[in-house]
């Protein structure tokens, strides 16, 4: 984000037609990966083992805020079958330098402070020290030997205490900078920046109001949760180059900055993006792969380090903790007057939280004259954040939608005739930069309101509560090299890592679809570095949109090739040839009489006509085709308890058009329980020495399978115009409105407003309590 | 991980002399569950490790003349099946069924859940509510005692290192006995309690409390039994509102502490909605639903 859109920039028009591939069921089973996940044969980075390699083992701070006196590795290093051991001393310093790292920027003043402490110790779990050894064993052992003399500080781990002025500072380099404001060089301050967007008067937009709501909401940090903890190998070879296998969302980011970080030529690093289990955001960051390439160059060896889900916990980006305060006005027929809403994101122990994302998100459904958004990005004793599904988005709907049922309430109206009251549509001006294109979010509330889910009864203490979010669809540099094999079946090579949504899959039926041949005939594979050119990360819900863009003009480009031989063939024109149910026909009847040409019929020719089928596409695709979704979500709520049950939950989203249902049904279910684990249960637990307490997956509780039901899943199918399959980004937006539904649900059920992340039990209990002490007394 | 001696026994009484061999510094590996993780994150440090999964005498459920006995290393996933005990004590399926997960419940032990002695251990609190008995055995032979007797402290029993337990017995006098068991976590799987109860009782003349116990878990430094509640009840009409002041009885009963998991205050609230409902969920039994 934050950068221009291109004039130079890819878009396609909506091509209208019927599929034959595209948008249908296949098996399954024969989505490409998922027998060898079953059956335990995917390669994952963990699995990955080099000849002679060395484990690597990273040692961490046990404070939250330290001085980082001194590192005296002399002991370690004489440990018989220690190899390499890092330090500060052994990365260069970088200068300020920003640069896009999936949906977040990052800085490598930053990057490189966060991947080995070099000043302080800024968080529990911030790495020290490095060591690669013979085995596990032995460089733990050598952990132990490592001397390091912290200077303990005082630690600040709350967004609000970080802002305050008597907090203490981690940084003291760091003024606010931002709207209306010039950094003032006495005034030191963990806000790193303050934000300010805003449309028409938002104090008119008050006076017109004859109902206003004011939330203020608080939620916790929580964690992408994937199941797969970092791993990499690195093999830093005396030629002077790299390979690295390694779970990323990016692997030609990851190389950018596993560079600039080593201070090497680009072109000298391979590397390997290996099976993912999981993501969500959390993988768009270098954490092991420079401390691993770096101690294998000092060792001279191949180094594998993976990480405990302890150090998964306590140093890989959690997304932000957050105080948001929303302000809303509407008239007594429920038009919205004014919005306002005040955004405070921890950003961890270095600047750069999701506040950039979530403030565009904040009202961008509605249809707004008033508007004002404010937000701070504030540094605290916390591993550095990372983007995290929709980055900073749920938490702010969560203060926004839960105004927003307040609001309808207040006037007496069903919330979701009040939503579509004042929904966006296509042309409606965002507070943030351009108006609205084409978009879907009306068809999602009416096709929520004519659910079956408005039907089903509900008992005592039980209730229901709506929702909606919003996400964009990022564009940006995307590759694709498609080779017509001999016998005519397509390889297909993309550089838009398959997070597990199904890439491959959707990719090789849109190449089925283009090329006329059955979706059976197409491979395709996430190519690694050296395979393809830049290629962006798979984030901002742009995988399968941007990476289809450039997967349908290198198809294209290929079957230009293909028209080619057989006009060579035919001895006629390139452009008096068309390509048609996978065969390269005339154009019309005044081109000749030539019975049409398959693909392999046409791969049999390729050699005299020229050489080899294939196409290749390097494109920036434009960013576009957010997407919109609703939830209805009904919980049932034990008022001795506190304990909220979800009994019954439905999405309705906008996904363009569907090139996989099954897999986008899939997505939607899944952030939807990501969304569910974070409302009622998920949260990180500090102590008040600033070290975490739930650095697992017993205590860092995300749900089990058995605590949600079903999710029903509805597919709003309004095109993208600007993408030939009409395809949308679907992956962020199901995550957005779980917390404001489940919260907007326990009101609809036993009257009170939980906006107090996460809603557990005790919360819940105590809310109970507090507005009817009589009552849950029985 | 250390490296250690590994030994098997095929019977109890070979398991006995291997621990008295090997001891003091042995532990006993049964389901595995809780001391292959200890293991590997170096938690215990043992020389030996006793295997017992092969005492055939340590297995089995049957019902004999002193009541219903269960062999130490009966799984959890046997107990969910057993046909007698899924018919009689429906509170026990419920109480193995809220421990860990598939896996978990496939491989751990009853035996296991109740040396480990973690107070919020989910395997106590309705044997104790069934005043069930555990046989010890030793060196010197084997003795009985009742669960609050055995269960000493967090992670600490009456069992030496020479010792091993060898079965669960639920006397015959409450065969049959109406019981309840309710677990509070904060997740359906793989949770740890934040109050466990259980509660079993005989509906007596004029619809009154009869031998009613009553069993608190995750609430002080052992399972225990909430004596105050049960003498309140004893003889008592069976009433919502006589259920409810055991409840409030209970809590004074236990010692919860404040944790990162939960206040105590919450504990406290807790203790009370479990019992009343355990209490309730009990007399429904009783009366046939």
């Amino acid at each position: 984000m934050g950068m221009k859109p291109s004039p130079y920039a890819t878009k396609i028009p909506y091509e209208e037609k019927d599929n034959k591939v595209v948008g249908g069921r296949p098996n399954p089973a024969d989505r490409s990966d998922a027998i060898d996940k079953v059956t335990g044969r995917a390669r994952y980075a963990a699995d990955y083992n080099l000849p002679g390699q060395l484990i690597g083992k990273v040692l961490r701070s046990p404070h939250a805020h330290a001085i980082v006196k001194s590192i005296d590795t002399s002991e370690a290093e004489k440990l018989p079958g220690v190899k390499a051991v890092v330090t500060r001393d052994d990365f260069p310093d970088m200068e300020v330098e920003h640069a896009a790292s999936g949906e977040l920027m990052v800085n490598f003043r930053d990057v490189t402070r966060n991947m080995m402490a070099r000043e302080k110790a800024l968080y529990d779990g911030h790495p020290v020290a490095a060591v690669a050894a013979l085995s596990e064993s032995i460089a733990k052992e050598a952990m132990k030997l490592i001397k390091v003399d912290y200077e303990v500080l005082p630690h600040v781990i709350d967004v609000r205490d970080a802002m305050k002025d008597d907090a203490p500072l981690l940084h003291e380099e760091l003024f606010t900078k931002g709207a209306g404001i010039e950094p003032d060089p006495s005034k030191k301050s963990n806000i790193a920046t303050r934000m300010e967007s805003k449309l028409g008067d938002i104090e008119e937009g008050f006076k017109q109001a004859d109902f206003i709501v004011e939330h203020e909401s608080n939620t916790k940090a929580a964690h992408q949760g994937y199941i797969e903890p970092q791993a990499s190998v690195a093999n830093f070879t005396e030629g002077g180059t790299i390979e690295v296998y390694t779970g990323t969302q990016g692997h030609h980011v990851f190389r950018a900055q596993i560079a600039k970080l080593l201070k090497m030529d680009i072109s000298k690093i391979k590397v390997v993006p290996a099976e993912l289990g999981g993501g969500f955001g959390g993988k768009n960051n270098v954490y092991l792969e420079p401390l691993a390439a770096q101690l294998s160059r000092k060792a001279n060896r191949p180094v594998k380090m993976v990480m405990t889900r302890d150090e998964v916990f306590r140093a890989t980006g959690p997304t932000s903790g957050t105080n948001c305060k929303v302000r809303m006005g509407c008239t007594r027929d429920g038009r919205i007057t004014a919005a306002q809403a005040e955004l405070n994101y921890q950003a961890g122990a270095f600047p750069g939280s999701s506040l950039p994302l979530a403030s565009i998100t904040v009202f961008t459904r509605y249809d707004l004259e008033n508007v004002l958004v404010v937000g701070h990005d504030v540094v605290c004793n916390r591993p550095k954040v990372a983007a995290y599904r929709a980055p900073g988005a749920p938490m702010i709907a969560f203060a926004v939608e839960t105004a927003i049922d307040d609001l309808a309430r207040q006037c007496g109206m069903d919330p979701i005739d009040f939503r579509l009251k004042n929904a966006a549509k296509q042309g409606t001006q965002t507070h943030f930069g351009p108006p609205l294109g084409q978009i879907g979010y009306m068809e999602t509330l009416e096709a929520a309101k004519a659910s079956p889910h408005m039907n089903e009864p509900l008992g005592p203490n039980q209730g229901r509560g709506i929702a909606s979010g919003f996400w964009f669809t990022i564009g940006n540099d995307t590759s694709a090299t498609i080779n017509i094999s001999e016998d005519g079946t397509a390889s297909l090579i993309f550089g838009t890592v398959d997070v597990t949504g199904g890439m491959r899959s959707a990719f090789a039926m849109i190449v089925a679809e283009e090329l006329g041949i059955p979706f059976e005939k197409v491979r395709t594979q996430v190519g690694d570095t050296s395979a393809l050119g830049f290629n962006f990360m798979t984030a901002g819900s742009r995988g399968t949109a941007a990476g289809s863009m450039a997967v349908v003009k290198a198809t294209r480009d290929a079957i230009h090739r293909a028209c080619e031989i057989a006009a060579r063939k035919w001895e006629v024109e390139t452009d008096q040839v068309v390509w048609e149910n996978g065969h390269a026909r005339p154009a019309s009847a005044n081109v000749g009489d030539f019975e049409p040409l398959s693909l392999a019929q046409l791969c049999k020719e390729a050699t005299w006509f020229g050489g080899t089928i294939a196409g290749h596409a390097e494109i920036n695709v434009a960013m576009g085709g957010p997407g919109f979704g609703t939830h209805l979500v009904d919980v049932d709520v034990d008022r001795q308890t506190g304990l909220v049950k979800v009994l019954r939950y439905s999405i309705f989203q906008d996904a363009g058009k569907a090139v996989y249902p099954a897999f986008i049904e899939g997505q939607f279910q899944g952030g939807a329980v990501q969304g569910i684990g974070m409302a009622l249960n998920e949260e990180y637990i500090y102590s008040d020495k600033g070290t975490m307490e739930n650095p697992g997956f017993l205590d860092y509780r995300v749900p089990v399978a058995s605590d949600v039901p079903m999710i029903n899943t509805h597919i709003v199918e309004v095109p993208n115009p600007d993408h030939p399959y009409g395809v949308r980004g679907i992956g962020e937006v199901p995550i957005i409105p779980p917390l404001a539904a489940i919260s907007n649900a326990i009101h609809d059920a036993v009257g009170v407003r939980l906006l107090d992340h996460p809603m557990s039990p005790p919360k819940v209990l105590k809310a109970i309590d507090e507005a009817a002490p009589a009552q849950a007394a029985e | 991980m250390r490296a250690f001696d590994f030994v098997s026994a095929e019977s109890a009484d070979q398991a006995i002399s291997l621990l008295s061999e090997h001891g003091p510094n042995v532990i006993v590996l049964a389901g595995g569950t809780d001391i292959l993780v200890d293991l590997k994150h170096a938690k215990h440090d043992p020389d030996v490790v006793v295997d017992i999964t092969r005492a055939e005498d340590l297995k089995g459920i049957e019902v004999n003349d002193g009541g219903l006995r269960i062999g130490a290393l009966v799984t959890h996933t046997q107990i969910m099946d057993d046909p007698y005990i899924r018919e009689n004590f429906p509170a026990l399926v419920h109480a193995a069924h809220t421990i860990g997960a598939v896996q978990t419940r496939n491989l751990g032990t009853l035996g296991g859940n109740l040396v480990t002695c973690v107070p919020s251990m989910d395997s106590g609190p309705a044997l104790m509510a069934l005043e069930a008995e555990v046989t010890v055995a030793g060196p010197d032979g084997t003795r009985r005692m009742g669960l609050e007797e055995f269960f000493v402290g967090p992670r600490k029993t009456v069992l030496e290192h020479n010792e091993v337990l060898l079965d669960v017995i639920i006397p015959r006098k409450n065969l049959g006995k109406p019981a309840d068991f309710l677990k509070f976590g904060l997740r359906k799987g793989q949770a740890l309690a934040l109050v466990n109860a259980a509660s079993a009782l005989w509906v007596g003349e004029g619809n009154t409390f009869k031998d009613v116990k009553i069993s608190l878990g995750a609430v002080a430094p052992t399972v225990i039994r909430a004596a105050a509640a049960e003498d309140f009840l004893e003889g008592r009409e069976i009433t919502p509102e006589n259920m409810a002041e055991a409840g409030r009885l209970a809590v004074e009963d236990a010692k919860p502490i404040d944790d990162f998991r939960a206040s105590a205050s919450y504990r406290r609230d807790l203790i009370a909605v479990l019992t009343k409902r355990t209490l309730d969920n009990a007399y429904r039994l009783a009366q046939g639903g």
